[in-house]
């Protein structure tokens, strides 16, 4: 497992990892980002929690199209000679063109809002494997993280 | 005794150093630039959740253009709009782009001929003491060779097209021949020099761009 990023606020030997929703965000999609939030912190991913809060600087968009395939963005903002490990904040974008249609339930927007959070909590993007890093996973059956992701993020702390 | 609370203070003090960085929950590392001012390194790091592609044909009838070049000029990095939070014109969240000058030496699809310059853009680059970062996209360099697939969908008409799904839309060329980067090697083609349906394998670029016509679009 590739370790990434670490961002976040610590608060000693933990990180909380606030969002907010942006106000033009549509209900499934909050429906979809509530899901991965529960979904991560259910898995005892030490010491990530995420939580939403009203005032918070990271954003969970949304958005028509980032391009062909592309089914969601994860940008994080970093001040230091180190990005890897001083994200200051983020923004996760869904792509509406990708993330819905035909065959596609409210699990995809879910996968992508939780390989996103992935993302947020220090894990890179794999190209094959049971894993909701795997970009080539099938996002209807792979919506939640997996062992490889849960070893992953504790492995980056 | 005297050793004793010595040692006492000192642990004290290393242990109240490592709990006040553990507090600040970043560290911000300070750098020096050309002219020997300090300054912050700000970085944006750009991340995608995507779908590759499986064979080769499904790219060519997906890309907006397909064409063999070289790239001449990699421009200055410029503040572009990325996408529109909510699809709100009035909402727009921007990005550094690299464009690059790329002259066609054979077109395969789209509107182009020998010698026209195509430019396209790429997400990064450093502009306004940031360096902006995808993971997914490494930067062109002027004098690169490779068959090239165009992105068809545009944010703004006016902009340049992207690269169709990162690195895996452009094949580089190395004296006369394509070696896959890690995006590719599942493509299946069937060229002369890569008769394999296993996956693509260095292939020499004619083989290739004669196969590339041969699909259709």
């Amino acid at each position: 497992m590739r370790r990434q990023k670490i961002t976040g606020y610590s608060r000693l030997f933990f990180i909380v990892e606030y969002m907010k929703f942006d106000s033009g965000l549509t209900s499934d999609y909050r429906t979809a980002t509530s899901n991965a939030i529960s979904a991560l912190n259910s898995k005892n991913i030490s010491p990530v929690n995420y939580y939403t809060k009203l005032d918070s600087a990271n954003n969970v968009y949304q958005t028509l199209s980032l391009g062909t395939n592309k089914y969601g963005q994860y940008s994080s903002y970093n001040t230091g000679s180190d990005p890897n490990h001083t994200a200051t904040r983020f923004d996760i974008t869904y792509c509406k063109m990708y993330c819905e249609g035909f065959n596609k339930t409210y699990k995809t927007p879910q996968s992508t809002g939780v390989h996103e959070l992935g993302h947020a909590a220090g894990l890179d993007d794999l190209s094959s494997g049971s894993c909701i890093m795997n970009t080539q996973r099938n996002r209807e059956s792979i919506y939640t993280p997996k062992t490889d992701d849960v070893n992953g993020v504790n492995a980056s702390w | 005794m005297k050793k004793a609370n010595y040692k006492i203070v000192s642990v004290s003090l290393i242990l109240c150093f490592v709990i006040s960085l553990t507090l600040l929950g970043s560290k911000v590392i300070t750098m020096t630039n050309e002219s020997g001012q300090s300054q912050l390194s700000n970085t944006v790091q750009i991340g995608n959740d995507y779908e590759e592609y499986k064979d080769i044909q499904t790219m060519k009838k997906d890309a907006g253009m397909v064409f063999q070049g070289t790239v001449l000029k990699v421009n200055k990095p410029v503040k572009l709009v990325e996408f529109y939070i909510s699809n709100d014109k009035s909402r727009p969240y921007y990005a550094a782009y690299t464009i690059s000058d790329i002259q066609v030496e054979k077109a395969i699809k789209g509107k182009l001929y020998p010698g026209d310059i195509v430019q396209i853009k790429q997400l990064g680059g450093f502009i306004d003491d940031t360096t902006w970062n995808s993971q997914d996209e490494p930067l062109l360099t002027e004098g690169t060779q490779g068959v090239f697939f165009t992105d068809p969908y545009k944010v703004n008409e006016e902009y340049p097209p992207s690269v169709l799904m990162f690195e895996q839309g452009i094949f580089k060329i190395n004296d006369g021949i394509i070696k896959p980067n890690k995006l590719q090697t599942n493509l299946t083609i069937n060229t002369k020099s890569n008769e394999s349906s296993n996956g693509l394998t260095s292939v020499k670029i004619d083989d290739f761009t004669s196969a590339l016509e041969n699909l259709n679009d």
